[in-house]
């Protein structure tokens, strides 16, 4: 059988359990052994002294037994008690002869049982057992002859057994005994004892205790002798105890522990005594026999339980020493795992648990050294990383050099932050920060850097630099960073800022008192500096891109301009060139010519309008879209020559973006119609439709031009996709009818909250 | 004579024809001899559909004419009409190195007045 506690058991629970079952364990082996050894030892005392008790009795009985038959030898050996008693036998009763040893006689009986004061009664039966002399009167010329005592009498000296008399009311035993005369039996004397003697024999104290008591049962279970408890009266009491059943119905002798003629346990020592035939008995009550043996045992289970007491109290004070220190360590060990790593445990010992918490202690402190150090790993990172946000979102390195430096002021607490920006020809841009606030940036010559040694040396050589002010002089093993020891001085480190092979700058910081610079802020340094490379670089690429732009910007103007503008310049200074001459020969022509120059002119005009509107997107938002709608058929007319009829119908309100967006489709459909269509005619149309509950506008840009397949045509070509997008992105309804040959139609519908809701989700005003 | 006035613009080619037609009028220099054909071309397309037709004698070339590359063009009217004149045009000045180095026999700009062009339609054709 394998014994195994629970898992969830504490220590102090299972050395507790472990130590009070051993104690209690032992205890109880102790206590169950002495307890059977004690006590069946007690039994066997007790037996013992009942024993010897009983003997003494029984010796006592036999002598009393023994006196019976000697009292009647006595009374027979008096001198011619004999003759006497065969003249009774033989003599007439009423002669001379008679009478005279009939007073004899009974004068020598009364007088010996006056004087020998065991019989109660003296009597002599004749051979045919009448009575013939009694010291009782009334008893004479009774007849006896069936009695046991004359029968056994005639024979020999007899005893019988006890028996109630009911004549004398009391118990008697008769002993009798054969009378010979001249060698013959002439008849039995018989004397009745009463049992008076042998009741005070027996209960005569031996040395049982209280309870202790001798007494006898005759053959049919009649109690003889009194007993000292009261209730029990002679010749009442029947006695059927274990022990009186044995002496009496096996007729044998012997001791046992048994239930007592009261009802208490008691233990007995029954003896038979064959010649009275009565049994015997010594008894004492158990309780108080074992008395003092229980009392040894009860004070050997109260010791027992003491000690176990005792040691469980012990036992948990020892424990209690071993396990508090341990669970102390445990708790401390908890709130440590929580956080408070500056806590320490507090066990002033020096045994094997004050030793686990040195170790202990030993281990936090590890612990508390690595979490620092990783806090400030973290930290550092940290910053690195917000300087990394920030040179990545800052694009102005004026903006963006300055800021870093105060962010890494605030964050280290360090003394001074600079950083220089090597420009070209020995030249720099000085960025310095202090505790309390930033100098203007300022450019510097490379030779005038005399108060920054550390700056210049690394501008110079291009390599890092610590000067701490703690560290150990001279450990400048090969490929280390020089260190140099420099007392009441800031420690500062210099760090070059790399772009690619070029060294652009250099990244400076100083830091005084309690806040040494080590490895871990050249590290955090070294990170940044080249953090500030990537800025720098990202800013010059900026530049670059935005000056790309300006330019791209330019070339498209400049294109927009040329293909707007020059060409109908350059065809109304050609016609203008020749008109005079034509004008000259043939008037109506020359007014034609003139008609035609107006038209170019007029164009040119609304094409510049409709560029200065690029050139200034916020115009296009602001004007009104009937206007916008005719300088556009105006500036197509005059590129394209294409009579353009523009007509305006509108009350509506329109928001500026869908204003853009349709200008913006107007823009494209007529594009379409100058470039592709080969109109002869256009139309641009803005009307009201729809009714009061929904109104609605509408755009119309049509021509009777060349047209399109529209399952040919690619919906990304011809503008048709920027057309699309831009009716999307005020929930308009564009449609775009065409055919080969037979013109285009581009139809766009717009319903006020439509727009309204759509344009909550486009780009503010897009142009 | 044939004369290809190759410009995507119409306004351009009409008011080009207009001065060329002036030109032939012209009773102080005879620019022109003989029967004179003007024709249009708006993409390279065109111009060499009409170099393929008949021999052309002028070419008017707008530089920047939508279709294959002006190179190639050139090429085409040297194999075409191997006699022909070439005068390139164009908005944008920078382009006269390209038109030049490409072939053409003169360049006029299109932001300059047009005596430059009429002095250089009499100077370098006599057709």
């Amino acid at each position: 059988v394998r014994l195994s506690l629970p898992r969830s058991l504490t220590i102090r629970s299972r050395l507790l359990l472990y130590f009070v079952g051993i104690v209690a364990l032992t205890a109880a082996a102790i206590s169950s052994v002495t307890l059977v050894l004690v006590s069946h030892d007690a039994r066997d005392r007790v037996v013992g002294q009942l024993q010897s008790v009983a003997t003494l009795k029984q010796q006592e009985v036999d002598s009393w037994i023994g006196g019976l038959g000697l009292n009647l030898d006595i009374v027979l050996s008096g001198e011619d008690i004999p003759a006497d008693l065969h003249t009774l036998t033989v003599a007439v009763s009423g002669s001379q002869a008679y009478d005279s040893a009939y007073s004899h006689a009974l004068r020598r009986l009364t007088w010996a049982s006056e004087r020998m004061g065991l019989f109660e009664e003296l009597f002599f039966m004749g051979p045919k057992g009448g009575v013939l002399l009694s010291t009782t009167r009334g008893h004479e010329r009774q007849k006896l002859g069936m009695n046991d005592y004359f029968i056994q009498g005639m024979k020999r000296e007899f005893i019988q057994e006890p028996s109630y008399s009911l004549s004398l009311q009391e118990m008697t035993v008769v002993a009798s005994c054969p009378v010979t005369y001249r060698d013959v039996r002439i008849g039995v004397l018989a004397g009745r004892a009463n049992l008076d003697s042998l009741n005070t024999l027996m209960i005569g104290r031996a040395g049982l205790g209280q309870t202790g008591e001798t007494y006898l049962v005759g053959s049919n279970h009649r109690l003889l002798t009194a007993l000292r408890r009261p209730g029990y009266s002679v010749p009442d009491t029947y006695v059927r105890t274990t022990g009186a059943d044995a002496a009496v119905d096996d007729n044998v002798s012997g001791s046992a522990t048994y239930q007592g003629y009261a009802g208490d346990i008691v233990i007995g020592v029954y003896r038979w005594i064959p010649r009275l035939q009565v049994a015997l008995m010594a008894e004492q009550g158990a309780a108080e026999a074992l008395h003092t043996t229980r009392l040894a045992l009860w004070t050997t289970g109260g010791v027992a339980a003491l000690s176990v007491v005792l040691a469980i109290l012990a036992g948990t004070f020892l424990i209690h020493g071993i396990v508090r220190p341990l669970s102390e360590l445990g708790d401390t060990a908890g709130r440590i795992a929580a956080g408070e790593l500056d806590l320490t445990a507090n066990v002033k010992r020096e045994d094997e648990i004050g030793k686990l918490a040195q170790a202990f202690n030993r281990m936090t402190g590890q612990l508390r050294d690595l979490v620092r150090s990783l806090e400030k790993q973290t930290h550092h990172l940290r910053a690195i990383n917000e300087a990394g946000r920030q040179i990545s979102s800052i694009l102005d390195l004026d903006e963006l050099l300055p800021y870093v430096a105060r962010s890494l002021l605030r964050t280290f607490d360090y003394e001074s932050v600079r950083i220089l920006l090597l420009a070209e020809h020995g030249s720099g841009r000085l960025y310095s920060c202090g505790r309390d606030a930033c100098e203007e940036a300022a450019e510097v010559g490379l030779d005038d850097l005399d108060r920054l040694p550390a700056v210049a040396s690394v501008a110079q050589s291009g390599e890092p630099l610590l000067r701490s002010s703690h560290a150990a002089a001279g450990e400048t093993d090969d490929g280390r960073i020089p260190q140099t020891e420099v007392q009441d001085e800031p420690s500062e480190i210099a760090v070059p800022i790399r772009v690619g092979d070029n060294l652009a700058g250099v990244l400076d910081i100083t830091s005084r008192g309690s806040h040494p610079l080590d490895e871990q802020d050249l590290f955090t340094a070294r990170t940044l500096a080249d953090q500030l490379a990537i800025a720098v670089e990202n800013a010059r690429l900026y530049q670059h891109a935005h000056e790309l732009a300006a330019s791209k910007e330019r070339q498209r103007l400049a294109r927009d301009l040329h293909d707007a503008v020059s060409q109908t310049l350059f065809s109304v200074s050609v016609i203008a060139e020749v008109l005079p001459r034509i004008y000259e020969r043939d008037h109506e022509q020359g007014r034609q010519r003139l008609e035609e120059l107006r038209q170019l002119t007029r164009g040119a005009l609304a094409e510049m309008r409709t560029l200065l509107l690029e050139l200034r997107p916020a115009a296009l938002a602001e004007a009104e879209l009937p206007d916008l709608l005719r300088q556009l058929g105006e500036a197509v007319m005059g590129r394209s020559l294409i009579p353009i009829d523009v007509q305006v119908d509108t009350s509506l309100e329109i928001p500026a973006e869908v204003r853009v967006a349709l200008y913006r489709i107007a823009q494209e459909a007529l594009n379409n119609v100058a470039k592709h269509s080969g109109a002869d005619h256009g139309t641009v149309g803005l009307h009201d439709c729809g009714d009061n509950r929904r109104p609605a506008l509408e755009l119309v840009v049509e021509d009777d031009g060349s047209g399109f397949d529209p399952d040919v045509v690619r919906s990304g070509s011809l503008g048709l996709g920027i057309m699309t997008e831009r009716a999307d992105a005020i929930g308009a309804r564009l449609q775009i009818e065409s055919r080969p040959e037979e013109g285009t139609c581009v139809h766009v519908v717009w319903h006020p909250d439509a727009s309204f809701i759509t344009s909550q989700r486009s780009l503010p005003v897009a142009t | 004579v044939r004369i290809v006035l190759a410009d995507d613009e119409q306004k351009v080619r009409s008011a080009l024809r207009l001065l060329l037609q002036e030109l032939m009028k012209d009773p102080a220099g005879a620019w022109c001899e003989g029967p004179c054909l003007i024709v249009d071309a708006a993409a390279t397309e065109a111009v060499v559909r009409e170099l393929k037709e008949e021999m052309v004698d002028l070419l008017l070339l707008d530089w920047e004419l939508p279709g294959m590359g002006a190179s190639e063009l050139i090429g085409k009217v040297r194999e075409l009409s191997p006699g022909c004149v070439v005068i390139a045009m164009s908005g944008r000045p920078e382009a006269a190195r390209d038109a030049l180095a490409r072939g053409a026999d003169a360049f006029v700009s299109k932001n300059e007045p047009p005596d430059r062009l009429v002095s250089t339609l009499r100077q370098r054709v006599r057709v």
